[in-house]
């Protein structure tokens, strides 16, 4: 009996021994909870009570004072400023969108030409949106107006106020273009305004885009037909009725510009169907370099080792490089440095190499990288491209790392530091 | 004990543990900030239920055909707002008919805001079933309807939206989830906004600060001051997101006081190559260059040479003559043209120049490199002609070139 006593006590010590372990356990993690546990401040869990402001409501009173129209304008702009700064995405939102709608509606064309210049200074994300949201109304209202006065001298947003306009009264916009004389520091962005509404135009009315051609220049005809080249709908017949709009123009160049400018786009997504294209094609030699180019200028961005390797490989050795490839390689070579790093190491000796990396030379050295940049200068054979590369670097050297240039330096044969001494 | 029992003990023990810390540590206080919010009092539910609005008796689909002709490059928005008036009254079943017309799974590249504006308003009503939908179409397509949705849900249900943020957190980062807590909060007073802000992640708090700063910044003095002492009891990072937002605001109407004060806000650049004190004193500059180039010289240990430099460059790239006029008659001229000089040619070499310029900056940037050169070479003739065989033939050519002409 006892020792049934006995074992029944210890059974039941074992048992809170084993369940000891676990209740600290808990205990402990409560602990170690209860001292991290975040205690707000009470004005976390509290929410002001939602009003709506009155300007919303309120209807534009012509007969009001200067002083009311003032206090109205206030309010209006502060609920406009709430609004978009307390929507989670004012772009998706369809309700700000209606509001904004409807209080802009409430304000004069000189106010909102008056607000759209005082608010220069927006800073925040959704000021800003306010901001081209008040010009889009501007240029709505008054596309005349907005397109010619909205520059302030810090930022030129005519483009945008012009399509604004046009894409609520496109046939207002194009015709006020035609033939309207635009104040001095717009005037040169004629062309620009007028073509970039005409690339968004493009996907769903060519018809309506091909009735601009005749109100433009020849240079500004070619030129907006050669953006559609590269922007229009990527099917055939569109590219069809481009090639024989060009061909309209008695300037014959123009023709293989814009077949080159059709290259371009269609090596961008398919540099093999550019390719078989222009292998089908007649040409002179001057003529396929032109359209090789078209291909590359495609093709660079997605494929950059490949496109160049290719393109050199199709240019004949004596003729020099065209002037349009000296931007395309700064482009690559800034973007897509490390492909084509390793297709410049890969280039065969001769004028080719020598030009390419006379000109690398300058461009890696840009990226800090100034042994890569020695290496193509001293890599030149040709004396009169090797001087001015070595020259180049050693400014740009001595500029960004003097004791790094001073190494190089006087590791130079003897040759390139007489050179460097004239 | 056997190795069973002490598993089994050991299981318990960690489960006990975490029980006691999850107790402990208590709810989420974020779910409890929320669920504290009013519901909006009445949403537009009831409208189509009525069914006395004709776009109730209108098919979906006709209304949108309607639309969509009137607005083929899906770019007018008064067709489009026109067409929310019938779509904000719409019901679940018309969203999703509505949908079969507008085309939502078309090439990622053309934005279709009317499919955008009909998962908006599905959400209105039911957030969960157009998020599922939304989130049921290939990645690429899917994303914009997803944030018209979650914008939507946040909009009148933000406890809920929270908890699907919480509950998906990769797929709520790439929704700009944060973004939209912080905006939601944004509806509060600042102090009200920032207090709940520190319940949230790192990104709502960016945003909540950054803008109540921002606001503060523009406030009267007094209002400002006050916000200054609130941002005491907020963490260093928070308090500096906030104070760099209002030095930033506040400076954009007077650099100068903020400039002189500096010392007093405490603050604290995260990245010290990008320091604030320079931007604002660079915006003042763009603004008033004159001002700003004269306080420079008034107050020396508050600005250095590159600061002046920085000024002075911009001033003659968008003022060429009233630059000019300025720095004529100056004692340290030549040293200003002699720094500009060096700083256009190594921008040039380095193709900086080049390739953010059009034509035009280029050409003025040439003209104004040969007109300083000559203003230097008048002043400090022996240094300024070093430098000139110094660097590349090429660049020395162009430099020299105008002075050739003059002389």
């Amino acid at each position: 009996m006892q020792r049934t006593e006995g074992s029944s006590t210890a059974r039941r010590r074992r048992w809170l021994r084993l369940i000891a372990l676990p209740v600290l356990i808990g205990l402990a993690g409560y602990a170690i909870g209860r001292s991290a546990r975040e205690v707000p401040e009470s004005a976390a869990l509290q929410w002001s009570p939602r009003t709506e402001p009155a300007a919303a409501d309120r209807p534009a009173n012509d007969e009001s004072t200067a002083d009311q129209r003032e206090v109205f304008v206030k309010e209006l702009k502060d609920r406009l400023q709430y609004l978009w700064r307390s929507s989670p995405d004012p772009f998706r939102d369809w309700e700000v969108k209606r509001e904004t709608r409807q209080l802009l509606a409430k304000l004069t064309t000189a106010e909102l030409e008056a607000w759209f210049r005082s608010s220069e200074e927006a800073v925040t994300s959704a000021e800003h949106f306010l901001r081209s949201e008040i010009l889009k109304s501007w240029a709505q209202r008054d596309g005349p107006a907005a397109v010619t006065r909205c520059s302030t001298g810090k930022d030129d947003p005519s483009i945008s106020a012009f399509i604004s306009w046009a894409e609520v009264d496109r046939e207002a916009a194009l015709h006020w273009l035609r033939d309207v004389e635009l104040p001095p520091h717009v005037g040169s962005r004629k062309s620009s305004l007028r073509v970039n509404f005409l690339l968004r135009l493009v996907r769903y009315d060519f018809d309506r885009v091909t009735q601009e051609l005749p109100f433009m220049d020849a240079a500004e005809r070619a030129s907006t037909l050669n953006a559609l080249a590269l922007n229009a709908p990527d099917d055939p017949a569109a590219r069809e009725r481009l090639r024989k709009l060009t061909a309209e123009s008695p300037d014959e160049a123009e023709s293989i510009r814009m077949e080159s400018s059709l290259l371009t786009r269609l090596a961008q997504t398919d540099p093999a169907a550019a390719r078989a294209r222009v292998d089908a094609m007649d040409l002179t030699p001057e003529r396929r370099a032109q359209l090789e180019f078209g291909i590359l200028y495609g093709a660079a961005n997605n494929h950059p080792a490949e496109a160049y390797a290719e393109w050199v490989a199709h240019h004949p050795a004596e003729q020099p490089l065209p002037e349009t490839f000296w931007p395309l390689l700064d482009q690559s070579l800034s973007f897509r440095t490390e492909p084509m790093i390793a297709w410049m190491d890969s280039l065969e000796a001769g004028s080719v190499r020598d030009a390419i990396y006379e000109r690398g030379t300058r461009l890696v050295a840009a990226k800090q990288n100034f042994t890569k940049a020695a290496e193509y200068a001293t890599g030149i054979a040709d004396p009169a491209r090797r001087g001015p590369a070595l020259e180049v670097l050693k400014v740009m050297w001595s500029e960004g790392d003097p004791d790094g240039a001073r190494q190089w330096l006087e590791g130079l044969g003897e040759a390139d530091r007489k050179a460097l001494a004239k | 004990m056997n190795f069973r029992g002490t598993a089994i003990l050991l299981l318990v023990t960690a489960c006990t543990g975490w029980l006691g810390y999850r107790a402990g540590i208590g709810p989420d206080q974020a779910e409890a900030m929320w669920a504290a919010r009013d519901r909006p009092a009445a949403t537009r539910q009831g409208l189509s239920k009525g069914g006395d609005r004709a776009s109730a008796r209108k098919s979906a689909t006709a209304l949108l055909q309607d639309f969509k002709a009137r607005d083929p490059g899906c770019n007018n928005p008064l067709v489009q707002l026109e067409g929310w008036e019938s779509v904000r009254a719409f019901t679940a079943e018309q969203c999703l008919e509505g949908l079969k017309v507008t085309g939502e799974e078309m090439d990622p590249t053309s934005r279709t805001p009317w499919a955008g504006m009909l998962y908006f308003r599905w959400a209105e009503l039911d957030p969960d079933a157009a998020m599922e939908r939304a989130l049921r179409l290939p990645e690429g397509h899917n994303h914009d309807f997803a944030q018209s949705v979650l914008s939507a849900w946040f909009k009148n249900d933000p406890e809920a939206a929270y908890r699907w943020c919480k509950s998906e957190p990769k797929r709520a980062e790439r929704l700009s989830g944060s973004n939209m807590m912080g905006a939601m909060l944004l509806s509060e007073p600042s102090q009200s906004a920032m207090a709940k802000a520190t319940l949230l992640d790192k990104m709502t708090r960016y945003r909540v600060f950054g803008d109540a700063g921002t606001l503060a910044g523009r406030d009267t003095p007094e209002a400002r001051q006050a916000f200054l002492q609130s941002l005491g009891k907020y963490g260093d990072e928070d308090r500096q997101l906030a104070l760099k937002a209002l030095l930033r605001s506040w400076g954009a109407s007077e650099a100068r006081e903020v400039l002189e004060r500096w010392d007093e806000f405490g603050y604290h650049d995260p990245n010290p190559s990008f320091p604030e004190k320079d931007s604002i004193l660079r915006r003042w500059g763009s603004r008033e260059p004159e001002q700003a180039l004269a306080w420079t010289e008034e107050i020396p240990q508050a600005a250095g040479q590159p600061q002046q430099l920085d000024i002075y460059k911009r001033w003659v790239d968008s003022d060429p003559e009233a630059a000019a006029r300025w720095l004529e008659g100056r004692d340290n001229a030549g040293e200003y043209a002699a720094l500009l000089v060096k700083q256009f040619h190594s921008a040039t070499l380095k193709g900086t120049v080049s390739r953010s310029a059009t034509q035009q900056v280029r050409q003025s940037r040439e003209e104004a490199q040969r007109r300083h050169y000559q203003l230097w070479a008048r002043q400090q003739p022996q240094a300024a002609a070093e430098w000139l065989n110094g660097i590349d033939t090429a660049s020395a050519t162009k430099i020299k070139g105008g002075e050739d002409a003059t002389h």
